[in-house]
């Protein structure tokens, strides 16, 4: 007659190796998980009220800066939309991407051209994460012009989206000239960046 | 039929530190994809832990694994490499599912029972298993136990650390977790036993 103790133990045997069984994790999960934690350790993050204090002391010296910042990110945009469409932008070359500059991958139905530019000239790599691309580490670097400024142009079609630079690959930063607004589908907050229907 | 005979021999789940070790140390270098890579390596067993050491409802989980996420990336700068990252990882872990636990019972909520756990299909996911009714008793039986052996027992026999990285993740010494680790698995086939239909 067997044991019934014997019986036990391999019953406690294999429901133990069962418990050890996992299942491989998604890997577009994965990034969004690690997006978050490393949104939310990043300084800024962590700097709290302070931050935000200090940073409306800062806003409001640099008010005439941001603005002439923001005017001409958004003739960079017109350039580029220009340059899409054929014709040459006002006032100098074409901004079309140089053969071989990394494209986002998304979708084209509809899509108008963007150029996202970042003025970090001390970073060693740049990255831009957003919704458009599920906050996703891959297909997001950055080039590096020769005046320091980060760049990538990609194809957006009309829409809202919320996006991030990862900086040297640890230091998240918003974009300073646009709102801060939280991705509540990914638990992070960026920028807004809104994308009209073509003309 | 006595019960103090020689327990259950369990070949404990290969370890897989080296890859995880690596990507450490990339990921302490600044390296987001790196950080990712671990996030999917290591978020099944910690989802698997974080359920099985709190009782809480998968949302809460999530979050208790997030944090910890959040503390290691915040952390990565002082990692040791003479240290094994997932020993190191689930010290982090393990704290914060302590923490979830002090909190519950501040606000005397109570986390969601074993049982109803088991009908949830998210923990269906997490196992691939034809024991399932054999591990319900096993999650039945954990879930009786004190929450410092239940630890010991899950870190040990499911997770497949050494008494003496448990003795760190712990902070206990190593006798102690070996009583601990012995009091679990006493407790657990004794409620097996008791638990057995067929008994």
């Amino acid at each position: 007659m067997p044991d019934p103790m014997d019986d036990l133990d391999q019953r406690l045997s294999r429901a133990l190796h069962a418990m050890q069984d996992v299942p491989p994790f998604p890997r577009e999960a994965a990034d969004r998980i690690a997006a978050r934690a490393i949104l939310a350790s990043s300084p800024q993050a962590r700097a709290g009220a302070w931050t935000r204090r200090l940073a409306a002391a800062v806003v409001l010296m640099a008010a005439g800066a941001a603005v002439v910042t923001a005017a001409r990110r958004t003739a960079v945009v017109q350039r580029s939309e220009l340059a899409m469409a054929g014709a040459r932008a006002v006032g100098g070359a074409p901004v079309l991407p140089a053969a071989g500059a990394p494209l986002l991958p998304v979708s084209a139905g509809g899509a108008r051209p963007i150029i996202f530019e970042l003025d970090a000239p001390d970073a060693r790599s740049v990255q831009v994460l957003g919704d458009f691309n599920h906050w996703s580490r891959d297909a997001t670097a950055m080039e590096r012009s020769a005046d320091g400024r980060w760049r990538i142009t990609t194809l957006l079609p009309p829409g809202r989206y919320i996006y991030a630079y990862l900086v040297d690959g640890h230091r998240f930063e918003r974009d300073p000239a646009r709102d801060a607004v939280e991705d509540r589908d990914f638990g992070v907050t960026g920028s807004e960046l809104v994308v009209g229907e073509a003309p | 039929m006595p019960l103090s005979r020689p327990h259950v021999t369990v070949s404990r789940p290969p370890r897989t530190s080296a890859p995880a070790d690596v990507l450490a140390l990339r990921a302490r270098d600044g390296d987001p994809g790196a950080f990712s890579a671990l996030v999917e390596l290591m978020q099944p067993r910690a989802t698997r832990f974080a359920l099985q050491m709190t009782g809480a409802a998968r949302d809460d989980v999530d979050d208790i694994v997030q944090d910890a996420w959040i503390r290691t990336h915040r952390a990565l700068p002082r990692y040791d490499a003479s240290r094994s990252f997932e020993s190191w990882f689930f010290t982090i872990l393990a704290n914060c599912c302590r923490s979830l636990r002090v909190r519950l019972r501040r606000l005397q909520l109570r986390a969601q029972p074993m049982d109803d756990q088991l009908r949830d299909e998210s923990i269906d996911a997490l196992m691939a298993t034809t024991t399932r009714s054999d591990v319900a008793r096993v999650f039945r039986a954990l879930a009786t136990l004190p929450a410092a052996q239940r630890e010991t027992f899950l870190l040990h026999h499911v997770e497949g650390f050494s008494y003496e990285e448990i003795a760190v993740i712990s902070g206990v010494g190593v006798s102690a977790c070996k009583m601990r680790a012995k009091r679990a698995m006493d407790a657990v086939r004794e409620l097996l036993r008791e638990d057995d239909p067929d008994a």
